[in-house]
């Protein structure tokens, strides 16, 4: 079902729905109303040192749009341009009040870089002495339908080392991407700027919770997506000059909808609009990769790793087995999602790593903590007479371990094995979080753009279900043939 | 053909007492020989057989295999176990693979057999131990007395010019007893060379060559089953073989659990390969405690095995009595006992007075 159509339920609470819109005409009349907004964004700071709203603060801004049409939120807040009219229509929201101040936005570097963040405060204000800036504001964000609007053509772009710019954010008229190009009012502008100092740009989308991190590792180098430029974040931030100004707008849903249609069209609509538009399924597909890229070389990497840290527990010497045992304990104790960002951002963020060897790495070294306990406690449940029979005829240790030892406790390991593979699986749609564009990913990006959340969420599960599944067979098979 | 000298193992507790296992241990043994190893537990009678494949290496001493001191630093030692058999107390057969495949799996990956020839000794070996009709079922499907002729076989398999059995009748349900050391019988009258540490005393005494009486970790005696069994030099020797197995009931009231007394009879029976002998002792001690001994509790009843000389039997023991108390009030009864027993010794001890039917 999509949010359009939702919308338009007879459900109960309309009546209510209704009362609060009404009650709601300006800042003065937020007090004992849910507010939606993002996390990390200007409105996080406005809104969360306030006790006298019902905070409800989101990492997307699509999950901001699904909270007020689903009516877990009675308000939104956010730009005033972040969604585009044409949607507004279509998901039944509507702009109840604007902001009184404005936001100038502006690119972020870390603090003391000059390299960059001087020529481009340079460039942006000849643009706006020029006009031109303005013109570009205009083109994109006056505009009714700023998805279609194309990018210029500025001629084949420079080569060289390239610019890393990661965006907070992909929605049109800022910054989005489609059929893999980065459009929209920043890209356009850093394409300017590539073209000016003869350098290409490289636009990375960066979840909102992680792009301070980013950015100060070193892992991009400019920071873009409306980011505000304030008080606060001068302290720890160098911006370029401001190339526009926010408007906060406040939105709420609207009463009266617009017409629903059939169930089969409904689907239909769903499909080509989360898949076939502007050829979506491409995100999906080079997800889908990424994510059994990632789990297949973890689970190698980690199979290989905690056998390993395996023979190291079971060394008659004390100490080895110490070190093993505090690898193990240390790995199981920390979250995955926080080991991962740090060894994106501390650990490895020196070492020019991508990010998807990055994630292979700390996915297979949290794996290899889990699996060499279940390798220890399925070699242990050989009786040790097998060893014996295998040495006492004659075997030395190592193949008395490889012939005997290895095939037994390999078909004892393998159900729990399997689990912890396929849970592993699934545990790569963190990833995200250190911008890779995996499954997961795959589907905010579209959910982002199709305001839909229903879809690309069932979509994606599917496919996840799938792929558990085969890697599940895929391990069986394994199994039988070791038997052979 | 093995000639050990001195050899010792010591091991060290974990609260770092050091416990000597094998103190001293010196023989000489010849192609040929079966030499069964006897002796009280924890003598170290396992350890020394583990001790001469190196699966426990000894702490000590020498162990000359064919000209050649095993113990020297860079002895191949995994060559040195294809051609020293090993046959456990607990099988071990290889779990993960079929029947078949137990036996052919080494002499394939170790002896470099192409798997048809491996198969077809296999299936020889299998047909001489009478398991050729199991070669596709897996261990987990066997019986135990099956799984250690299983395991015989796996050993042959390789060839090996000694065979070591480490209690290889142990771990059996006594009636599974019988087809192993059949099993092993067939192999010493082949001449195979053979070690064998076992409890069986009737099976050493007839199969074997020699016997070593180990005790205090070292070999205490040294003889042929007749020397050590029936003219044993040391007294420690002669307490164990002339032991004499006893199972005592103290009979307080008519109202005594017969069926706990039936059934642990039966397992000393079967513990003692007496098994034969069963019937008679249940029938007699029915007989008996219905009739004769009906009035005169509390009374001693025993049951009582001698491995050396092979006799079993049923005695009864009443207190301050002086006179035979068999036929006094029951002398049908008393016939009919006579009956299922070889003799009837009636005896005066020093408590009281005994009544011994020996089966």
């Amino acid at each position: 079902m999509t949010v359009s159509c939702k919308n338009h339920n007879p459900a109960a609470g309309n009546d209510d729905t209704t009362q609060t819109q009404a009650a709601i005409r300006s800042e003065a009349d937020l007090p004992g109303h849910s507010v939606a907004y993002t996390s990390g964004s200007v409105y996080d700071l406005m809104m969360s040192p306030r006790t006298d709203i019902n905070k409800l603060c989101f990492n997307m801004q699509t999950d901001c749009i699904e909270a007020i049409v689903r009516g877990h939120a009675d308000v939104l807040v956010d730009d005033e341009s972040f969604i585009p009219p044409e949607e507004m229509a279509r998901l039944g929201i509507r702009l109840a009040f604007r902001g009184e101040k404005d936001f100038p936005c502006g690119f972020a570097f870390r603090k003391g870089e000059k390299e960059l963040c001087e020529p481009l405060s340079h460039f942006i204000d000849s643009l706006r002495s020029t006009g031109e800036l303005q013109e570009m504001y205009e083109r994109w964000f006056l505009c009714d339908t700023p998805s279609r609007v194309p990018m210029p053509d500025l001629g084949p772009a420079p080569t060289g080392k390239p610019i890393l710019v990661g965006e907070a954010i992909n929605l049109p008229p800022t910054a989005f991407p489609v059929e893999r190009q980065w459009r929209g009012l920043e890209p356009e502008l850093l394409e300017r700027f590539a073209h000016h100092i003869g350098r290409p740009v490289q636009i990375n989308y960066i979840p909102v919770g992680s792009i301070v991190a980013a950015l100060q590792a070193g892992n991009i180098d400019i920071l873009g997506g409306g980011i505000f430029i304030t008080e606060e974040r001068l302290k720890t931030l160098d911006f370029a000059s401001s190339h526009y100004s926010a408007h906060p707008g406040y939105f709420v849903k609207s009463t009266d909808g617009g017409t629903r249609p059939g169930f089969s069209q409904r689907v239909k609509q769903m499909f080509h609009n989360n898949l076939i538009a502007e050829n979506r399924w491409r995100y999906i597909t080079d997800g889908l990769w990424e994510t059994v890229k990632i789990s297949l070389l973890s689970i190698l990497l980690g199979s290989l790793i905690g056998a390993g840290v395996c023979r190291m527990r079971m060394s008659r010497r004390k100490w080895v087995g110490m070190i093993a045992q505090v690898y193990v304990d240390l790995m199981r104790g920390i979250p995955m999602l926080v080991f991962l960002m740090i060894m994106f951002y501390v650990v490895l963020s020196g070492t020019g790593m991508g990010a998807s060897a990055v994630a292979v790495i700390a996915f297979a070294l949290n794996f290899a903590a889990y699996v060499s306990e279940m390798f220890r406690t399925a070699i242990l449940s050989v009786g040790e007479g097998q060893t014996e029979a295998g040495l006492a005829i004659g075997f030395n240790r190592w193949q008395t371990f490889i012939y005997i030892v290895a095939p037994q406790a390999l078909r004892n390991v393998m159900p729990v094995y399997k689990g912890e593979a396929i849970s592993l699986v699934k545990n790569t749609s963190i990833v995200g979080y250190i911008a890779i564009q995996d499954l997961t990913r795959a589907s905010d990006m579209i959910r982002n753009r199709t305001f839909d959340a229903f879809f690309p969420l069932l979509t994606v599960t599917i496919i996840y279900f799938i792929l558990a599944w085969l890697l599940g067979r895929l391990l069986d098979l394994t199994v039988k043939n070791i038997d052979k | 053909m093995i000639t050990i000298k001195h050899l010792s193992k010591r091991f060290t507790n974990p609260d770092n007492t050091v416990v000597e296992v094998l103190k001293d241990v010196n023989c000489e043994i010849q192609r040929g020989e079966v030499i069964s190893i006897i002796g009280p537990s924890g003598t170290g009678k396992s350890t020394f057989l583990r001790a001469i494949n190196l699966l426990d290496p000894p702490t000590g001493g020498e162990i000359i295999f064919n000209g050649e001191n095993i113990l020297d630093k860079g002895y191949p030692v995994s060559k040195l176990r294809q051609k020293m058999g090993m046959v456990f107390q607990s099988f071990n057969l290889f779990d993960h693979l079929n029947i078949l495949d137990n036996i052919t799996f080494a002499p394939i990956k170790l002896r470099n057999l192409p798997r048809e020839q491996a198969e077809e000794e296999a299936m020889t070996l299998l047909r001489k131990v009478g398991m050729s009709e199991k070669t596709s079922a897996m261990p987990s499907d066997l019986s135990g007395g099956q799984k250690q002729r299983v395991a015989i076989a796996r050993c042959l398999a390789m060839h090996p010019e000694v065979i070591l059995f480490d209690e290889p009748t142990s771990a059996l349900d006594p009636t599974m007893v019988g087809e192993v050391l059949s099993v092993m019988r067939q192999l010493a009258a082949e001449g195979m060379t053979m070690l064998i540490v076992t409890h069986e005393m009737k099976f050493a005494r007839d199969v074997s060559t020699r016997i070593f009486f180990m005790n205090e970790g070292i070999i205490y005696e040294d003889g042929t089953p007749r020397q050590v069994f029936e003219n044993p030099v040391h007294s420690a020797t002669k307490a164990f073989v002339q032991r004499i197995h006893k199972l005592v009931f103290e009979v307080d009231s008519p109202d005594y659990d017969m069926y706990d007394v039936h059934s642990q009879i039966g397992r000393f029976c079967n513990k003692y390969n007496i098994a034969a002998k069963r019937d008679a002792a249940d029938r007699i001690i029915d007989i008996m405690s219905s009739s004769v001994m009906a009035s005169l509790h509390p009374y001693t009843l025993r049951l009582t095995h001698s491995e050396q000389t092979d006799v079993t039997a049923v005695d009864y023991m009443k207190e301050n009595v002086s006179g035979s108390f068999l036929a006094d009030t029951d002398s049908q009864a008393a016939s009919a006992v006579r009956t299922l027993c070889k003799e009837v010794v009636e005896e005066r001890t020093s408590r009281g007075f005994r009544v011994k039917f020996i089966l």
